[in-house]
């Protein structure tokens, strides 16, 4: 099944279209201001006219390519093109500036690479592990599950003040209740709207509040247009790479035990391995950080990149999106029929190693077109965000429309738009909101099941007979103990 | 302020963020200030309030409390009147009572006030873009040497009102808006018309 998955992998149609998803991705990535999960969400209904195949090679082409991109406007301009390259910038402008720029993205192309197949094999290592375990789980786990994923979630987005993204994930639970229940049929919150019966999609939310909102924050401000510096060669060197082969390895681990985390994405990765790196370098390689630093590049770019398998393993074996981009990908799976979870493997044999094949070939693609697209898009720079995001405010629309054909959902974007933008305004992360938009049935349908099952037994059976539950509700406890006790 | 020095200021800028310790995966520390973590503390638990008073009354077709369709919602509601609660709190304890309408009062920063009528004229822009799409609807078919062509009110409504986005805010001549606005409407509804084979909306 493996090989079978691999040939379909390998078709040249297939291949093109990851060709396709990474070069917009590294394109998109490289933009200032244009997000991974922006371009995941946009996508989202790109994917909805391409078969399943497609849209999933088409998916993570852009995921990988994107969390590349934003190294290359790190390096040449001194603004990251994604959040995650904030440690690369400061490492690398410095040596652009000393005429290494080239080496120095050749440094992050090598380390993403790494970075990439590091994160690629741990998944394949732990999905087994985890399906097995997650084959255990009922009713009460789910939910406390669930509940875990968005609470997580919260405390990863929000940094110093969790209470916040706990919030923004409620607000997402309440999005999920609006509709017909599953149990009964009983409508709620639909406020007599029989357009509200069939509940609000989570897709046209996600491409409101990571799409629209992104534009109504970026539009309005004056661009700062930022001046590249010389390129020069870019070849990944691959004796710098070997001299950093350690940092590699352990950036890629913490990239991808953080990708795991629902809602710790490649920002708080290559933050946190940028960190560990600093504190475990030699004092005269500590010396060069923060002034142009290669080992620093190898540690951000390694661990960012790592994140992306980190992400999948939650998302493709419990349905627990690890990250916002990862939730983007849930999406077009949805749309392609495919549930994923603990049953994944019984109800769509194979797919998980076609996702696998199609990771390692986009990250293969997003190798050579990185050292390809490199010069040309310096070019791109001179694009201003007022000429691009009016373009991109049309595919929102129609993006939103496609999922299911419906106008309504173009309003659901309209209003989760103006929603998210206030949010950010008043300091409250949006990847919550979108966890809490998709894990809500999941928790509510679990919650009652179990509650049912606990019915007229004495109430110490919850933690008896549930053991696995019981380790999960301390879980649940201590994460909304750590934030609110000790992150103050 | 030249871009060597502004290119500076980021990267200082960037440091200072990492030296201060962990950092979320959003990030949205600088946009939060005592005054609006109230409000919205208030507001949040305005919307729980009324969530929880829905939730109760919501017919009960089970024969258990445990299959309610209000169980949950009547949970999530509670516990987010809780953290509102310990919002307000902790913007209290901040000062958030101090100077607690500023967040709604004019900026003396002309930079700033000039951002916020920029903001709200997008978004009126962006409002209007998504009705007119709704409500003007028209199809029309071109047929050239064999091939139909397919125009919907969706280029219609969407080109001129990108174009005046694009002028206000790109600021380059109105044919220039134009041409692009037209050339980006017709290229994404081609993709998605002739591409994905998904019709356009406003088309009945």
């Amino acid at each position: 099944m493996i090989l079978e998955q691999l040939l379909l992998a390998l078709t040249p149609y297939l291949i093109f279209v990851c060709l396709v998803g990474v070069t917009l991705g590294i394109l998109w990535g490289a933009m200032p201001a244009l997000s991974t999960t922006m371009a995941m969400a946009l996508l989202i209904g790109l994917s909805t006219g391409m078969g399943q195949d497609t849209a999933i090679m088409f998916m993570l082409g852009v995921f990988t390519g994107s969390v590349f991109g934003g190294t290359i406007t790190a390096v040449l301009i001194n603004i990251p093109g994604t959040p995650d390259a904030v440690p690369t910038m400061i490492e690398g402008y410095p040596l652009a500036r000393r005429g290494e720029g080239g080496l120095a993205l050749g440094t992050a192309i090598g380390a993403s690479f790494m970075g990439n197949w590091i994160g690629i094999l741990l998944l394949i290592a732990f999905i087994p592990v985890v399906l097995a375990l997650a084959l255990q789980f009922r009713s009460w786990e789910m939910f406390l599950l669930a509940t875990w994923g968005i609470a997580i979630c919260g405390t990863m987005s929000a940094g110093k003040r969790p209470l916040k993204g706990w919030i923004s994930g409620w607000i997402g639970l309440m999005v999920s209740f609006v509709g017909l229940e599953s149990i009964h049929a009983t409508p709620r919150y639909t406020f007599g709207f029989d357009v509200l019966e069939d509940g609000i999609s989570y897709i046209p939310v996600l491409i409101g509040l990571f799409g629209l909102s992104e534009i109504l924050r970026v539009l309005p401000r004056k661009d700062y247009v930022g001046i590249p510096e010389a390129v020069g060669r870019v070849v990944p060197p691959i004796k710098t790479l070997w001299k950093h082969a350690r940092t590699a390895l352990r950036s890629g681990l913490i990239g991808t035990i953080i990708g795991a985390i629902p809602g710790a994405g490649a920002n708080v990765a290559s933050f946190l391995s940028y960190d560990i790196g600093r504190r475990r370098a030699s004092p005269a390689e500590r010396a060069k950080w923060g002034t142009g630093s290669y080992e620093a590049i190898v540690c951000s770019e390694a661990a960012s990149n790592a994140n992306i398998g980190g992400s999948m393993l939650p998302t493709l074996t419990l349905g627990i999106p690890g990250s916002a981009a990862a939730a983007a990908f849930l999406a077009a799976l949805e749309l392609k029929n495919v549930i994923v979870g603990p049953t994944m493997q019984i109800e769509h044999p194979g797919l998980i190693y076609y996702i696998y094949w199609s990771l390692i070939i986009a990250n293969f693609l997003m190798y050579g077109m990185a050292i390809v697209l490199v010069k040309p898009c310096v070019k791109l720079f001179s694009l201003p965000l007022a000429l691009l995001m009016p373009l991109i405010l049309l595919i929102c629309v129609l993006g939103s429309y496609a999922v299911s054909l419906s106008y309504f959902d173009v309003y659901v974007m309209l209003i989760a738009g103006l929603v998210g933008y206030v949010m950010r305004r008043f300091g409250f992360p949006l990847a919550p909101l979108v966890l809490g938009a998709i894990l809500g049935p999941v928790a509510d349908e679990n919650f009652r099941r179990a509650l049912l099952v606990f019915e007229g037994k004495p109430a110490w059976t919850v933690f008896t007979d549930h053991p696995i539950g019981t380790v999960l509700l301390i879980v649940v406890l201590y994460t909304f103990y750590d934030g609110i006790f000790r992150r103050r | 302020m030249s871009t060597e020095k502004n290119g500076d200021a980021f990267i200082e800028k960037a440091k200072a963020r990492l030296a201060s310790g962990f950092v979320g995966e959003e990030d949205l520390e600088e946009a939060s200030t005592p005054q609006k973590d109230l409000i919205s503390a208030c507001v949040i638990g305005a919307v729980a309030i009324g969530a929880m008073v829905l939730a109760w009354q919501m017919p009960d077709p089970g024969r258990s409390v445990f299959t309610h369709p209000g169980l949950l919602p009547f949970v999530v509601s509670l516990t987010m009147l809780a953290m509102a609660i310990g919002l307000a709190v902790r913007a209290l304890r901040e000062g958030g009572a101090t100077n607690f309408l500023s967040v709604f009062s004019r900026s003396s920063d002309p930079e700033e006030r000039e951002y916020g009528w920029r903001s709200w004229l997008l978004i009126a822009f962006v409002i209007a873009l998504v009705v007119a799409i709704d409500v003007v609807t028209f199809r029309i078919r071109i047929p050239v040497g064999g091939i139909e062509l397919r125009l919907s009110s969706f280029e219609c409504v969407a080109i001129p009102i990108v174009t005046v986005i694009m002028k206000i805010y790109w600021g380059r001549s109105w044919w220039r808006c134009f041409a692009v606005a037209a050339a980006a409407a017709l290229l994404l509804a081609s993709a998605f018309r002739y591409g994905f084979r998904i019709p356009m909306p406003g088309v009945y």
